[in-house]
């Protein structure tokens, strides 16, 4: 056996060891709140949301959806703040600029904000939180927060236990595919496999692709595992066709909400925090901004 | 050190490297000429606008036998002359010649690709590494970027920049007080001249995805046009597969002058001829004949360890 492409090819995701503490998932009829707690007291990055009456799994929430619903809850608390201080309003949101996380969370669950009901144009819409007064022009359309919504953004994909290792490690090099799930005999999720599990295979099996194990690289491009980081990452970068800033960065002056949108919008897992000589200082993270939303 | 520009022309449309020594003066003597100029150029119609060329230098000759050799054309290009391509010390070289030559009658704005950090990823640097077997060419080059004049106003109405619009940059005074002499920080002002991009879905201004700049919709467009008495945005920045991009009713325009960018990406390419009365005129274009035979610039990237 030469390449790693062979290894995955001859093993099953069945043979991947299942997670120790069994498996995380959330209902779909679960607040926001309730499926983000799960995250952070576990420790995870995501969770198959499940929808009950459907008996399906409908998606998975992510800890990026908290960055998402936060950027929009901002928007939404200054717009409905711009809103309050023309006049009244129904339905209008706290203006509270300060607002935490938590609160926008709990607010929107108990609110019936996160029902699923169609938007009515020029009227306070059930299905989100945002605002529309019969005085301003209709909103354009904004998608509905709630648990349900978030979880179907990231779709579920799984595979039987069966399936080559290789074709898991394809739908998971996408990336639109971040996570994968293995079904067990009753239809539920009894293991996730992701990117760094098939890595793990990889190193516990190194003695079968030895040409790899000795760094002699095996890409198809010939290229040496040897080569420097910044080698590697110009070949990486020249990939892309849209230019992406080298380092993604923010100042220790920008404000967590900065930060927030920055995380959102770049899809990044953490940014540098670097001084005026763009010298680095700290690192923030997603899980940083979940631990803050749900600590504070 | 008296030099004959024209001659330098000459022999860099052969693709024959101007020695090191040589790139020095020119880029010094860059320097003392874009220090006279202003951060806001401002130009007369008519003029033909460039937009990227990323090196493409092939297809840069192209552009001069479809727009018309300079100084019989004007031309203002916008920035993002070197990286991705597999000529960009020759490109940056022969604008540099022409707008010494001829000062008046060509005008090169700033690109977020006219950065240290940005040239050290994409291309430029390792070119220059290669061609000339020591990275001093890069730093002489990279210096006199820092000296390009970041926008320009044609007949004061139309607006041009490399990128967009920010939050912190929404008048054209506002630029004006830039300082500009130095390298592109990844947030601020400049960055967001250089980093911007427009986007057809939204009204006001969004974090970009790029991580560096800000996606900007109608209303800022509107607004900006409005509050500067200007008719029209051009930039550049984004890849057009026809060339070119109108968005806002006619309010803002990208132009994309690297055809086959990358050399895979088989899109068209455009220059834009602004006339006299400022009517606006895409000629389009496809990638010069030399450039097919171009290999890709990277080799092809496995997607993973298989």
């Amino acid at each position: 056996m030469g390449s790693i492409s062979e290894l995955l090819s001859k093993h099953t995701i069945g043979e991947l060891p299942a997670p120790a503490n069994g498996i995380i998932e959330v209902q779909s009829t679960a607040t926001l709140e309730e499926a983000f707690t799960v995250l952070s007291q576990h420790n995870i990055l995501s969770v198959p949301v499940f929808d009950p009456a459907a008996g399906t799994y409908i998606g998975f929430l992510d800890t990026r959806d908290l960055i998402a619903f936060a950027v929009f809850a901002t928007e939404e608390d200054l717009q409905a703040a711009r809103l309050a201080s023309g006049g009244s309003c129904p339905g209008v949101m706290p203006a509270q600029p300060s607002t935490s996380i938590d609160r926008l969370i709990a607010a929107a669950g108990k609110s019936g904000f996160s029902s699923s009901t169609a938007t009515q144009g020029g009227h306070l819409a059930q299905s989100s939180v945002s605002v529309a007064c019969a005085s301003s022009p209709a909103p354009a359309a904004n998608p509905v927060f709630d648990l349900p919504n978030l979880a179907r953004r990231n779709p579920f994909r799984s595979l039987p236990a069966d399936a080559p290792l290789l074709e898991a490690a394809c739908i998971l090099g996408n990336a639109s595919s971040r996570r994968l799930a293995q079904l067990g005999p009753d239809g539920r999720v009894c293991k996730m496999i992701s990117q760094s599990l098939i890595l793990k295979f990889i190193d516990n099996n190194l003695s079968k692709v030895p040409k790899f194990a000795n760094l002699v690289c095996y890409l198809k491009n010939r290229s040496s595992l040897l080569q420097d980081i910044m080698s590697f990452l110009k070949t990486i970068r020249q990939a892309e066709i849209e230019d992406r800033a080298p380092v993604f960065s923010c100042h220790p002056h920008h404000t967590v909400g900065h930060v927030v949108r920055l995380l959102s919008a770049t899809r990044a897992h953490r940014l540098f925090v670097v001084d005026a000589k763009q010298a680095p200082l700290r690192v923030v993270s997603i899980r940083d901004v979940l631990k803050l939303a749900l600590d504070h | 050190m008296k030099v004959d520009l024209d001659e330098c022309i000459e022999r860099i449309t052969r693709l024959e490297l101007l020695d090191i020594s040589l790139i020095n003066f020119l880029c010094e003597s860059m320097k003392e000429l874009l220090l006279r100029e202003p951060n806001v150029v401002h130009i007369s119609a008519p003029v033909t606008v460039v937009g990227d060329v990323h090196g493409q230098f092939y297809d840069v000759l192209e552009i001069f036998k479809v727009g018309g050799k300079c100084p019989d054309t004007n031309y203002l290009f916008l920035g993002d002359f070197v990286d991705r391509g597999h000529h960009s010390v020759e490109t940056i070289t022969l604008l540099m010649c022409l707008k010494l030559r001829y000062p008046d009658r060509i005008t090169l704005i700033r690109g977020n690709h006219e950065s240290r950090s940005i040239t050290q990823m994409y291309g430029f640097y390792t070119e220059c590494l290669a061609k000339y077997g020591t990275a001093q060419v890069w730093t002489y080059f990279t210096d006199m970027f820092d000296f390009l004049s970041i926008a320009a106003l044609i007949d004061d109405r139309i607006f041009c920049v490399h990128g967009g619009i920010g939050p912190t940059v929404q008048t054209v005074d506002a630029i004006r007080a830039i300082d500009r002499f130095k390298d592109i920080p990844t947030d601020g002002p400049l960055a967001d001249i250089m980093w911007s991009d427009p986007d057809p879905v939204k009204e006001d201004f969004s974090v970009s995805q790029r991580g560096a700049g800000f996606t900007f919709g109608k209303r800022v467009v509107n607004r900006f046009c409005d509050v500067n008495a200007v008719d029209h945005i051009l930039r550049a920045h984004q890849l057009c597969m026809e060339g070119y991009q109108i968005l806002f009713d006619d309010r803002l325009t990208t132009v994309w002058s690297a055809p086959n960018y990358c050399y895979r990406c088989g899109n068209k390419a455009s220059i834009l001829e602004v006339g006299e009365n400022l009517e606006r005129n895409f000629n389009i274009f496809t990638e010069a004949p030399e450039s097919k035979l171009e290999a890709p610039a990277i080799p092809k990237v496995v997607d993973y360890f298989l």
